[in-house]
């Protein structure tokens, strides 16, 4: 009896776990099932109205237009210890005409290289318009930018101090997208809001999702200048 | 038609290889600018044959040669929007060579350079923001109205039902060169390389390279010239513009001028001078830091920097100072010199007499803002520069009273003090509107040739 009762416990026992294994891989079979679906309702819809990309943000309130983000992504040629060995050197060797640069620009308060993955990436906060930036670092320093292009998958136009529009539309193009801070913005029909981020995000599915600032709204020049360092004259 | 080389080299322009306007100020007193859309191309192209083959008896495009003693009636100039070009047949691997600000069009760039609210697109006058609609911008200046009239006419009859009016804009200047607010204006403009100085009002700042003013030379930027489409004999040597209508609120200019004036215990004059840069009867402030004076001499009246660094003399968010900073210290430290553009602004509406009261007339500036690149130049300083102030840490995030984007909720000028506490006017609106705004190309007379003679 008490044998039997552990067997039957023991049953019960077995049981439950292989119906909890059972509804747990029938979870995941469904969860696929799922995704696959709209992996498949998206490319419909992908193709019956594309994805709007939202236009870069301008606002007319100040903290909206210092410490801007960039987060650009430059898929590597040949992707490999070689090629960052090599991207390294080149910009130690230029690290003083580079930096030098970055002051001259004036507007930038924090940038960096990095490859992640199979990508070298440039990664910056700035303040004002992203064109005047990317166009003002061309002037101060764009034949670095030549000599890092030789790495990089589908370059632009080179150099790109000939072809400075084309070079702000590559930037553009590589540039992690970025949102409005209301996501409701991107619709009048907030119904639909769902549907448009998985389009977006479907036709550039890398995406800056947020950004923290603990001073918001001050420019480079401000910070330096509250600090007593000098902001005209950086050397 | 013939596909030329990239590499191929843009001549440096004469004076009859380039419109006339963008190398020197006309001086007649009227101007219409006329917006139109292209139904049909070929008379257009007839027409633009024509008037670039140097026949005197036929109606020209004027070009850059001086005309001498006598002046002509009427001087008629041709700009055309992107949607314009290919509304001529301009094909397509050209087209796509134009910079983004020109091929997307002013609308799209509206909120970037505080074109919103009552100054949004959608305000502007009917047709003005539809850029299928908004292809080619004619500007006949002339003697007299009657003269205008002639060469519009004699322009509409030869171009028949091709084009399509979609908003005409009548200028006049007004007495001493004003403008609206009261300002004698056009006094500053750049020098472009190899080209006779524009005006009678040298100064002391760096010549504008070619490239900075005309499509396929090297630009105000070290290593940098400007991208150019092909072919270049259609494109080289053409210039942009900001066609720009903006309807000035004198009354309610005037008003506030009387009111910081009480608040702060100053001359309304001196305040406008703050405000602007120069005082209204044209004198600068950095040559008249106390009193206006008489007015000056035009040869010596922009022979000026900004040695004060603090802008206790002329401040640093006046108007001026914030659209060309000069000689003085800014953030963007390799941008002194670089922003500048060429104004052509003509005045509409009538003068207001001292003490008038407020009517519902439309008065404003046609203003045209022309450059080698706009966003490099004219999106620099009216979004930078105007709007954000961006140049200078004590300025960033004021506003330029006179033209700013300006919000009576959070607006504030700061008039720094030689000797105590700055003085700080706020509370004011937007004092000028948008109403209309167009981003053009003005081919070179070459460059109409080819918009004439291609097979395209
Ligand atoms: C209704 C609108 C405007 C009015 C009433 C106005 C008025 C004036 C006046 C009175 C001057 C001084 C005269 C001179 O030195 O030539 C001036 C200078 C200037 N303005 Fe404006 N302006 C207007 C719009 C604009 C716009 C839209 C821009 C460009 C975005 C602009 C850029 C400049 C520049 C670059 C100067 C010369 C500064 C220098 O070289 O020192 N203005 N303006």
């Amino acid at each position: 009896m008490v044998a039997l009762c552990q067997a039957g416990t023991k049953h019960k026992h077995q049981v439950a776990r292989q119906q909890k294994f059972c509804g747990e891989h029938m979870v995941k079979i469904w969860d696929a099932i799922v995704r696959r679906f709209t992996r498949l309702l998206i490319r419909y819809w992908a193709a019956k109205e594309p994805a709007v990309i939202p236009p870069r943000r301008y606002s007319q309130a100040l903290g909206d237009n210092v410490q801007q983000t960039m987060n650009l992504i430059m898929p590597l040629a040949h992707p490999g210890p070689e090629t960052t060995a090599k991207l390294l050197e080149l910009l130690q060797f230029r690290v003083d005409d580079l930096f030098g640069g970055l002051d001259v620009v004036g507007t930038v308060h924090f940038a960096r290289f990095d490859v992640i993955g199979s990508n070298l990436s440039m990664i910056s906060v700035y303040d004002g318009d992203f064109e005047t930036y990317i166009r003002d670092f061309i002037a101060a320093f764009g034949d670095i930018f030549d000599d890092i292009m030789a790495f990089v998958k589908n370059p632009p136009p080179l150099p790109v101090g000939d072809n400075p529009s084309a070079f702000v539309d590559w930037v553009n193009a590589r540039d992690l997208l970025q949102l409005p801070q209301d996501s409701t913005e991107l619709t009048d029909d907030l119904s639909l809001l769902s549907r448009r981020l998985l389009l977006l995000f479907d036709a550039k599915p890398e995406v800056q999702l947020g950004v923290y600032r603990s001073y918001p709204g001050f420019s480079v020049a401000q910070i330096r200048q509250a600090l007593g360092l000098e902001w005209e004259q950086k050397s | 038609m013939t596909q030329t080389n990239a590499q191929r080299p843009v001549p440096s322009p004469t004076p009859a290889d380039v419109q006339g306007w963008v190398v020197r100020g006309y001086n007649l007193g009227h101007v219409r600018q006329v917006i139109c859309t292209i139904h049909n191309p070929e008379p257009l192209r007839t027409f633009l044959g024509r008037a670039t083959n140097g026949d005197p008896s036929t109606q020209q495009i004027q070009s850059g040669e001086h005309w001498g003693d006598v002046k002509p009636p009427s001087a008629l100039n041709v700009a055309f929007t992107y949607t314009g070009l290919a509304a001529l047949g301009v094909p397509a691997r050209t087209l796509a060579g134009f910079p983004t600000d020109f091929s997307h069009g002013a609308p799209a760039r509206a909120i970037k350079i505080g074109d919103v609210g009552d100054s949004a697109p959608d305000r502007w006058d009917a047709g003005t923001d539809d850029i299928d609609k908004v292809h080619v911008v004619w500007t006949i200046h002339g003697q007299q109205s009657d003269d205008i009239d002639a060469a519009w006419n004699k322009l509409a009859a030869a171009t028949g039902s091709s084009m399509s009016v979609v908003a005409s804009y009548d200028g006049s200047a007004l007495a001493d060169n004003k403008v609206h607010f009261g300002y004698v204006d056009s006094i500053s403009q750049p020098h472009i390389e190899s080209f006779e100085r524009d005006n009678p009002a040298p100064d002391k700042q760096p010549v504008a390279p070619l490239g900075s003013f005309f499509l396929g030379h090297d630009s105000q930027f070290e290593d940098v010239k400007f991208d150019l489409p092909t072919p270049t004999e259609f494109v080289g040597n053409g210039t942009y513009n900001a066609f720009r209508v903006l309807e000035q609120d004198v009354f309610g200019f005037e008003a506030f001028l009387r009111r910081a004036a009480e608040e702060t215990g100053r001359d309304p004059e001196w305040i406008a001078a703050k405000i602007c840069g120069r005082w209204r009867n044209g004198n600068s402030l950095e040559q008249y830091p106390d009193h206006q004076g008489e007015p000056a001499d035009p040869a010596t009246r922009n022979d000026y920097g900004y040695p004060d660094a603090d802008g206790s003399i002329c401040p640093i968010g006046s108007h001026m100072r914030r659209a060309n900073p000069r000689d003085a210290a800014i953030v963007q430290r390799a941008a002194n010199h670089t922003r500048r553009i060429t104004r052509r602004g003509m005045p509409y509406g009538p003068l207001i007499a001292p003490d008038q009261e407020p009517d519902d007339t439309p008065r404003g500036l046609l203003g045209n803002f022309l450059c080698g690149s706009l966003t490099a130049q004219f999106e620099g300083v009216q979004y930078d520069w105007i709007n954000l102030g961006l140049q200078h840490p004590s300025i960033t995030g004021t506003n330029d009273v006179l033209l700013g984007a300006n919000e009576e909720l959070t607006s504030r000028f700061t008039i720094p003090m030689p000797d105590g506490p700055d003085l700080v006017l706020s509370g004011f609106p937007r004092f000028v509107r948008t109403r209309a705004s167009t981003y053009t190309f003005l081919p070179s007379i070459p460059g109409l040739r080819w918009l004439a003679n291609a097979a395209m």
